[in-house]
Parts: structure tokens; C-alpha cells; sequence
């Protein structure tokens, strides 16, 4: 390797720390007085400046198939949290169980799309459990049972969590008040197994809005939080096409 | 080429892995966070696990790669820098993606790939000027 090479080898080695701000205010100098007199440096960092600029500006790579099928076929077994007491086991309805009481009382091909987002509900359960042992806190030794809203303390605080926008209020009002009327139209059956999955998505709801008390910033739980308030809407028009075919 | 069947069954995986493992999370760190992380070591061990398949068969490419598998929507921009990602020596490959791609700092990228700090900042440099290079090129 050529001298002339090697002495831009020490300077573009820099350019990284340069970058990102981590050389000592000697080092900067120097390498900003030979930036100052070599194109060729000058260039090297504006393509590294671009490669790093663009690499950190990449999306998400998002599945290209649903792959919530593949995960509720593994997830069938109810979750045993292990504390300092002993194990409990979380009362979670798990996707398989859901999907299955769907179809069993619904038919195959009516209830596909919500058996679906019924998958997707109890994935929200996921977070909303971790949110609960969350907000239990490491050590304490206490049971974790899933719902974190009955807490001590956390009432006020939940309170303060904006709900869902005025008009997404309006129409799950709507909805809940038709599903409410339509008890008389319904099979037992049905009408039990639509309870307890909106059951389900409440529960998931309250999880979620405790978890925001704690941490009203969480980018991450305020969307999930207008996810979980979009499905209850979707099941509840669903729920409500089925009363609409039974009466 | 990227193999999109894996990159599926390795999404699957942590989800159905963080579902297991909810018990550990102890909410020293955001839940978004705690998931990302988990996602990230079970690649990374994989990684390990493809690697040696691999070196048995192919001697080709880590699996990391297949995270970062060019998405089919991504637009020109995107597939460029993708594309030469794929080019990268297997260790660069992870500190680049890992820094410049996911945001993590060097000192967890030490701890994750079992590197020292000043090996993760030297490989990141590498990679970049490579990067550099092949979209110069």
C-alpha cells in the first residue's frame, strides 16, 4: 500500500467516531483541518454519511403471509407464571380455544375473519400479562393473575387514560346496545361464547390502559391500545351481522 | 438468496418464544423493548445454529441476512441498501445491521455478540466503507 493511501487510511478510520461525536476535541480538529484540504476524505465521509442515513431509515420487513395461525397452533397450553410463592396459572384464553368455540358454535365459514382477529385478541393478551407483571414489579412475590386494573391505586390513574376518539365511542356504543337487545334472538350458546370473547378483548382493553397509566408516553402501548379498541370494534360488527342473520 | 420460509418460521418463533418467557419480563425496560431484544438473540442464535448447518454444507451466508431480506414493497432506495447489506462479511453484516439498521449502541452489541466494544466499532466501520463502496459501485 502506497504512503499517500496510508495516511488517508488514519484519517477515514476516524470517520466513524466522527460521525458519531465521539473523537476528543484534538483529534476533531485535526481531522477537520486535513477535511478542509481533501476532496477525496470529504467524499469518503459524505458516503458514509449517506450509507448511514439510509440503512437507518429501512422499515420494518413485515411478513409477507399471516403468520398468527403457525404461533396459535403452538400456543395452545395455558401460561404458568412462576413467582417466589409457588406457580399460578394464568386464566388466558389461548387462540386455539378460541378458534376452536368459534367454529364449534358458529359454523366453519361464517366466523373465518373473526376467528382470526380472536387470534390476534389473544396475542393482545400477550402484552396485557406482561403488562401485569410489569406492574406487580420484580420481587415481590405476589401472584400474577392477569388484570392488573383491579390493583390498588390504579383507578384514579386509569381514569386519566384517554379512551377511544368520540365517534369510535359512539359506534362500540351502538354496537353494544344492539348486541345487548338481540339477547332474546341469539342461541344461549352463541350469545355466551360472543360475551366471553368480548370478555376477552375488555379485559385486554383495562390491561392496556393500566399498563398507559403507568407509562403514558409508551408510543408502543398507545397503539396497542387503539389496536385492541379497532378489534373490539370489528367484533362487535361481526357479532352484530350474525344477530342480523339469526333474527 | 433470502430465504422467506425462514425469516417466517424465525418470527413465529419469537412470538411463541416471548409467550413462553413472559414470566421473565420484570419491566426494567419497556415491553417493545424487552420483545426487540428478545427477537434480536434468538436470531443471533440462530445464527449460530444456521452456521454450523451451513459450514457442514454450503459455507454460505448467516442468517441474519434473512431478517433484513428485501421486502417486496420496499422501494428502490431501500432494496439498493439491502442488497448491498447481502454483500457483507457474516460479522459486519451483524454490527451493521444491529447498529445502523436497529439503533443498538456498541455496548450492547459487545455483550450480545460476545465482541469487545472497540471489535464492534471496527467492524461497523468496515462495513459502512463497504457499503460505501458497493453503492458507489
Amino acid at each position: 500500500m502506497s504512503r499517500k493511501l496510508l495516511e488517508h487510511h488514519e484519517w477515514t478510520d476516524q470517520l466513524s467516531d466522527y460521525l458519531a461525536g465521539e473523537l476528543t476535541d484534538g483529534s476533531l480538529q485535526k481531522l477537520q483541518a486535513h477535511l478542509d484540504g481533501c476532496g477525496s476524505c470529504r467524499r469518503v465521509l459524505e458516503g458514509l454519511h449517506d450509507v448511514v442515513s439510509r440503512s437507518g431509515a429501512l422499515g420494518n420487513i413485515e411478513p409477507p403471509r399471516d403468520l398468527w395461525g403457525g404461533i396459535a397452533a403452538v400456543i395452545q397450553a395455558p401460561v404458568t407464571v412462576a413467582t417466589e410463592v409457588g406457580a399460578k396459572v394464568i386464566a388466558l384464553p389461548t387462540a386455539g380455544r378460541l378458534e376452536g368455540a368459534s367454529r364449534s358454535a358458529l359454523g366453519p365459514s361464517r366466523f373465518t375473519l373473526t376467528a382470526r382477529q380472536l387470534v390476534a385478541a389473544s396475542l393482545v393478551l400477550i402484552a396485557a400479562s406482561a403488562t401485569a407483571t410489569w406492574l406487580v414489579g420484580p420481587g415481590l412475590g405476589v401472584p400474577v393473575t392477569g388484570s392488573a386494573a383491579s390493583a390498588p391505586g390504579f383507578v384514579t390513574m386509569v381514569s386519566e387514560v384517554p379512551g377511544p376518539s368520540a365517534g369510535l365511542a359512539a359506534d362500540l356504543a351502538a354496537l353494544e346496545a344492539s348486541l345487548a337487545a338481540a339477547e332474546g334472538v341469539l342461541d344461549p350458546n352463541t350469545l355466551r361464547i360472543l360475551e366471553r370473547n368480548l370478555g376477552v378483548i375488555e379485559q385486554a382493553i383495562q390491561d392496556s390502559r393500566s399498563a398507559l397509566a403507568q407509562d403514558p408516553g409508551n408510543e408502543f402501548l398507545t397503539d396497542h391500545l387503539e389496536r385492541v379498541y379497532q378489534r373490539k370494534l370489528t367484533y362487535l360488527r361481526d357479532a352484530a351481522r350474525v344477530v342480523e342473520s339469526a333474527g | 438468496m433470502v430465504d422467506e420460509q425462514s425469516a417466517d418460521d424465525l418470527t413465529q418463533e419469537v412470538f411463541i418464544r416471548a409467550w413462553r418467557k413472559l414470566d421473565t419480563f420484570k419491566g426494567q425496560a419497556q415491553f417493545g423493548t424487552w420483545l426487540h431484544r428478545l427477537a434480536v438473540n434468538h436470531v443471533l442464535s440462530s445464527r449460530q445454529t444456521q452456521r454450523n448447518r451451513e459450514a457442514r454444507h454450503t459455507g454460505g451466508e448467516g442468517i441474519l441476512s434473512q431478517v433484513i431480506a428485501p421486502n417486496r414493497r420496499s422501494s428502490g432506495h431501500a432494496l439498493d441498501i439491502e442488497g448491498a447489506i447481502q454483500h457483507l462479511p457474516a460479522r459486519a453484516k451483524e454490527v451493521f445491521v444491529l447498529y445502523d439498521v436497529e439503533g443498538y449502541s456498541h455496548d450492547e452489541i459487545s455483550e450480545a455478540l460476545s465482541v469487545s466494544v472497540g471489535t464492534s466499532k471496527s467492524q461497523l466501520h468496515r462495513a459502512r466503507m463497504l457499503m460505501r463502496q458497493h453503492l458507489d459501485g
